[in-house]
């Protein structure tokens, strides 16, 4: 069951990135469908939560889950990412630091930093906006 | 299958070490930051004890010739997987094929890697640990070199609940007090319990032991580490009989300036002990490098006992907060 759950959840998270608002996937003997509300209206009720973007290269980097929002590993010296940096595809950009453990922020596509939408110690909910990315390798 | 493509000297293959054969002179060795590699295996859901390689040269390259999964702890040396960042104290899958190349860290001194299953080298002794002055331990009783190929040991078969793996808390930032400044601002406080020739000591030199800043000097390696700072007098200077040394031990030669006896130090010595470094804190000096200073706290067994089970404790909130990281396979 775990493991269906695991899928399941990474489904919802690659939907989100990619800004997908229904998704039907059927077997045989099961069928499961997706619908979700837009990401600008979904929290419109957080007050961190940036305006509607218009422009499509932007995109939202979420948090992976519940906890507190990291931006510099306590062994690190400087933060995992800062705006007007560039990143790569799947690279760290924040930790969401729950009990002992840290949950990766990962950029979902190559771009640089726009905007930080948290601040180092908030708490924060799973799919909460953390960053703004622009799509691309320049600001 | 892990195949070292380049490495410095002096990096070894080591558990937590060689325990119950002092009394024939043979030392513990073991990893010289063993909680650091605690927390690595408790972090992959292995024993404790596991056998990692501990980098202490920089910088070196792994290839990965199977998957697995793999965890890094201790200092920083921003490492990079397919040149891709990953952050320090960091547990994560690896791929057939990719490469991890550590760097010189630039805080820290000691980095530990642990694989899921542990490494596995035949047990000499009951441990897996490199005992370099004799030569057995480890792979082939010897420093690890360009073309090694390490094997991991059988585990259960689990998939990360995050592709990129997830971190786990330091212990500077998860232990209290902070007794630990990365960043070389302040000293490195380390607590130690007296040791029995501490009387012998004059009280000005008592008193500065406990309150003087010591310099880590150069002459520090694995066996031990010579400290600078006020010279310690001994007004009898009687000459003592060798008896049995442990790891962490601060002794007081003639010249008066300490040394610390560490994981490869000697079984047997007869310079005067003036202190213990609490086990607890020893990770502390294997993270400090040569110029650093250091200050010494002196505490009760009862606070060593204490700070003993806050160790132990954080090793099995990683452990439990680890297992929700990872999803059992095939259930």
């Amino acid at each position: 069951m775990s493991e269906k759950l695991h899928r399941i959840t990474a489904i919802v998270d690659l939907l989100r990135r990619h800004g997908i608002g229904a998704f039907e996937l059927s077997s045989p003997d099961e069928s499961i469908k997706w619908t979700f509300e837009p990401i600008a209206s979904a929290g419109a009720c957080d007050a961190l939560t940036p305006p509607a973007i218009a422009e499509s290269d932007l995109v939202e980097i979420v948090s992976p889950g519940v906890g507190t929002f990291v931006a510099r590993h306590p062994a690190m010296s400087r933060d995992l990412a800062a705006v007007g940096e560039t990143k790569r595809e799947g690279e760290c950009v924040a930790l969401i630091q729950s009990g002992r453990i840290y949950r990766p922020v990962v950029a979902p596509f190559a771009g640089a930093i726009v905007k930080r939408l948290a601040s180092p110690g908030d708490v924060v909910d799973h799919a909460r906006p953390l960053f703004l990315l622009k799509r691309g390798n320049a600001v | 299958m892990i195949e070292i493509r380049q490495t410095s000297p002096l990096n070894t293959v080591q558990d937590l070490g060689r325990f119950g054969y002092r009394r024939y002179g043979i030392g513990t060795a073991g990893a010289m930051d063993g909680l650091a590699l605690a927390a690595g295996n408790r972090a992959l859901g292995n024993a404790q004890n596991a056998a990692g390689v501990e980098f202490q040269l920089f910088p070196a390259t792994i290839c990965f010739q199977r998957d697995a999964a793999i965890a890094l702890t201790g200092a920083d040396c921003a490492a990079t997987l397919d040149d891709k960042a990953i952050p320090p104290w960091w547990v994560l899958p690896v791929r057939e094929g990719q490469t991890l190349k550590l760097s010189a860290p630039m805080r820290g001194a000691r980095t530990y890697l642990c694989v899921a299953g542990g490494i596995d080298v035949p047990e000499v002794l009951g441990s897996r640990s490199t005992q370099m002055r004799d030569a057995f331990g480890g792979l082939s009783g010897r420093y690890l070199s360009a073309g090694d190929v390490l094997s991991a040991g059988p585990h259960a078969a689990f998939r990360f609940r995050d592709s990129f793996g997830f971190g786990i808390e330091p212990p500077e930032s998860a232990l209290t007090p902070n007794l630990h400044d990365w960043a070389g601002e302040n000293e490195v406080v380390l607590r130690v319990i007296l040791a029995s020739e501490a009387p012998q000591f004059d009280d000005a030199s008592l008193k500065a032991f406990k309150t003087a800043s010591w310099t880590i000097t150069a002459q520090s390696n694995r066996m031990g580490y010579r400290l600078a700072g006020p010279t310690l007098r001994r007004p009898d200077p009687t000459e003592m009989r060798s008896q049995a040394i442990v790891q962490g031990v601060v002794q007081v030669p003639p010249s008066g300036q300490p040394i610390v006896q560490l994981a490869d130090g000697n079984s047997a010595g007869g310079y005067p002990k003036i202190a213990y470094i609490l086990q607890s804190d020893l990770w502390r000096l294997a993270q400090s490098t040569p110029g650093r200073t250091l200050r010494f706290s002196v505490v009760s067994l009862d606070d060593a006992s204490r700070a003993r089970q806050q160790v132990s404790q954080y090793l099995n909130e990683l452990a439990r907060f680890s297992s929700h990281c990872r999803m059992q396979v095939g259930r």
